[in-house]
């Protein structure tokens, strides 16, 4: 800080300017008061929402684990049943490693039915044979075990198959119930392509709506006036869905999409002026209780993150009826506003003033949207689908005019339209 | 800090009601004349206000209590009101260069014949870029070093353009004076 006290002028023009202390207007601490109670508010439902967020994704992430490690089970069994029991064209070969363990009784292996010709090589005593299309793995094993074989490779060459490690799959191994003085198998093939092809998990859902917004700003002095925007935008999205198979199709849906919209208002309210003659200054006429209109146009630019969960009413094999709910977060990206001119008799014309002056702290806010969709799926291919169906959402939030605070209850409804593609 | 304002800024900070409206009460007056001084109309003042105290109000954590409160409030109603200049105007001293200034004298006696509100009003009838500079520099008492930092200008553009701004701003005194006394004939 600069020493001024010296400077008389620049001492005098202090004391003067801090002498001013006018009385502010009653609308300051009512508005800062307000933009007070919904920032505690905003912070609630930003926890609040935040730890539902989380929730669901350690649940979604917790049951996503639990139905991949029963379906690398399922798989397992398809594998070993499948392969074994009703494959015709595929070799099995079973290595023979060491002679020092024996294969007890196993639910997999006992129904496991060798139906292709396969060749059991050894490769410690160069002896190889071929298994009858009825032979059984139990008799392949018993065998085995005769000849002083015990520990069995499965593998399966022609799918070119990706080979796990079964001790490494606790999960897996647990429900095989091998006896407790055998070794597990070393190596077992297990296929994955099938279960890839066949369980569509994930989709991509690229879509485009019709919507329309039926707004009311309600101001919350103590007039309680109202004011109704109406608008229609096109929104666009993209979302993508998981499905859980294991739990009746349960959905979940995540999705970014963008907005842009005009909406246009008119207002009426009285008016009280007194109109001057602009050369001498002098009053002309008091005008009471003449309707003033002003009317003009509000652009958004807004940006969104969906979250939700769905579930299939009715799921047929092409056709599916879909409810989706969940919570949506706007981001305002780009806001501005359009008032015209108000007109009023004796052709005295006013320009209106900025009707809806946000603040800088309310731009770029978030809020969040309740939304309720319903949709209708037809699958095209085992990858394409189509959707369409009804969109929903309902949203409460706070403005500031420079007059005053306002709420506003935004309801959007609207069609879309959408592909689906499953991977 | 004084002990009561360290007690109303515990209690703010615990989100009492009618600890905030007190703290306001008690700032709001002064903090008016400092809005009204770098803004254009009272409109202006009343958004600088309004937007300056939620800034209070939501920083009130990282107020440490090593000054006055009060100047801690002004410097945030200060810093608000220079954004609210610097978002309307985007190069604050591109009108001010084409202002012919032909004499640089000043007089010191100009002072003297004003109320308070005069001179505000005067103040608030200079160019955005002479108004933040008069105001940080010969109000808020900041060095010409302080002020280009504030204003993102070099110091010695501070200082010309505080030279500049001082003697408009006699300027508009003096005509304004001479109205007045014309009005009051």
């Amino acid at each position: 800080m600069k020493e001024f006290e010296n400077d008389n002028w620049e001492l005098k023009a202090r004391q003067l300017a801090d002498a001013f202390q006018p009385t502010p207007d009653d609308s300051v601490w009512l508005n800062v008061e307000a933009t007070l109670k919904q920032k505690k508010r905003r912070g609630f439902f930003f926890l609040l929402f935040s730890a539902i967020g989380v929730a669901g994704l350690v649940y979604g992430g917790v049951t996503l684990y639990l139905l991949n490690a029963g379906d690398k089970y399922a798989s397992f069994q398809n594998n070993v049943e499948g392969k074994v029991e009703s494959t015709t064209q595929k070799n099995i070969s079973i290595e023979i490693k060491s002679p020092s363990v024996t294969v007890a009784e196993n639910s997999v292996f006992e129904k496991a039915q060798v139906t292709a010709s396969n060749k059991l090589a050894n490769k410690e005593k160069g002896v190889s044979k071929n298994i009858s299309s009825s032979t059984n793995l139990n008799t392949v094993i018993n065998e085995n075990q005769s000849m002083g074989i015990p520990e069995v490779i499965v593998s399966e060459p022609s799918l070119n198959t990706s080979v796990a490690n079964l001790k490494a799959l606790p999960l897996l191994f647990s429900s095989l119930n091998f006896s407790e003085n055998i070794s597990s198998p070393d190596k077992i093939s297990v296929s994955q392509t099938d279960y890839v092809n066949k369980i569509h998990r994930w989709m991509l859902l690229a879509s485009t709506s019709y919507m329309n917004q039926h707004s009311v700003l309600q101001s919350i002095d103590s007039f309680k006036t109202f004011q109704k925007q109406d608008a229609n935008y096109f929104d666009g999205s993209l979302n993508l869905i998981y499905q859980f198979p294991k739990a009746k199709n349960l959905e979940l849906n995540f999705g970014i999409g963008f907005y842009e919209m005009s909406q246009n208002y008119a207002e009426s309210k009285y008016l009280v002026f007194t109109t001057y003659d602009t050369t001498t200054g002098a009053p002309l006429a008091l005008h009471d209780k003449l309707i003033d209109t002003e009317s003009g146009s509000e652009f958004f630019r807004n940006g969104y993150l969906d979250f939700g969960i769905g579930l299939p009413i009715i799921s047929g094999k092409k056709f599916s009826w879909n409810l989706n709910s969940g919570v949506r977060t706007e981001y305002l990206l780009k806001y501005s506003t359009t008032s015209s001119i108000a007109t009023v008799p004796n052709t005295f014309s006013n320009a209106v003033y900025s009707i809806e002056a946000i603040s800088q702290n309310t731009v770029n806010r978030i809020y969040l949207k309740g939304i309720l969709n319903s949709s209708l799926r037809y699958s095209l291919s085992q990858k394409l689908g189509l959707q369409t169906g009804i969109n929903s959402s309902y949203s409460l939030t706070d403005r500031y005019k420079k007059s005053g605070s306002l709420h506003q209850h935004d309801l959007n409804y609207g069609i879309n339209l959408g592909l689906l593609y499953r991977f | 800090m004084s002990e009561s304002d360290n007690e109303l800024v515990q209690l703010c900070l615990k989100g009492n009601a009618t600890a905030q409206k007190r703290l306001y009460e008690g700032f709001a007056s002064k903090m008016t004349g400092v809005c009204y001084r770098y803004a254009r109309n009272g409109e202006d003042a009343r958004d600088i206000l309004q937007e300056g105290f939620i800034k209070v109000f939501t920083r009130l954590k990282s107020f440490k209590g090593d000054g006055p409160l009060e100047a801690w409030i002004r410097r945030i109603m200060v810093n608000t009101a220079l954004d609210f200049i610097k978002a309307r105007s985007k190069n604050l001293f591109e009108d001010e260069e084409k202002i012919e200034i032909k004499n640089h004298a000043t007089n010191p006696e100009v002072l003297h014949k004003l109320q308070s509100e005069d001179l505000v009003n005067c103040i608030s009838k200079l160019p955005e870029g002479f108004k933040a500079v008069f105001n940080l520099y010969a109000i808020e008492g900041f060095s010409h070093k302080e002020v280009g930092e504030a204003l993102g200008i070099t110091e010695s553009t501070s200082r010309s353009q505080y030279t500049r701004a001082r003697v408009k701003l006699e300027q508009i005194i003096q005509q304004r004076f001479k109205v007045k006394e014309y009005e009051r004939v």
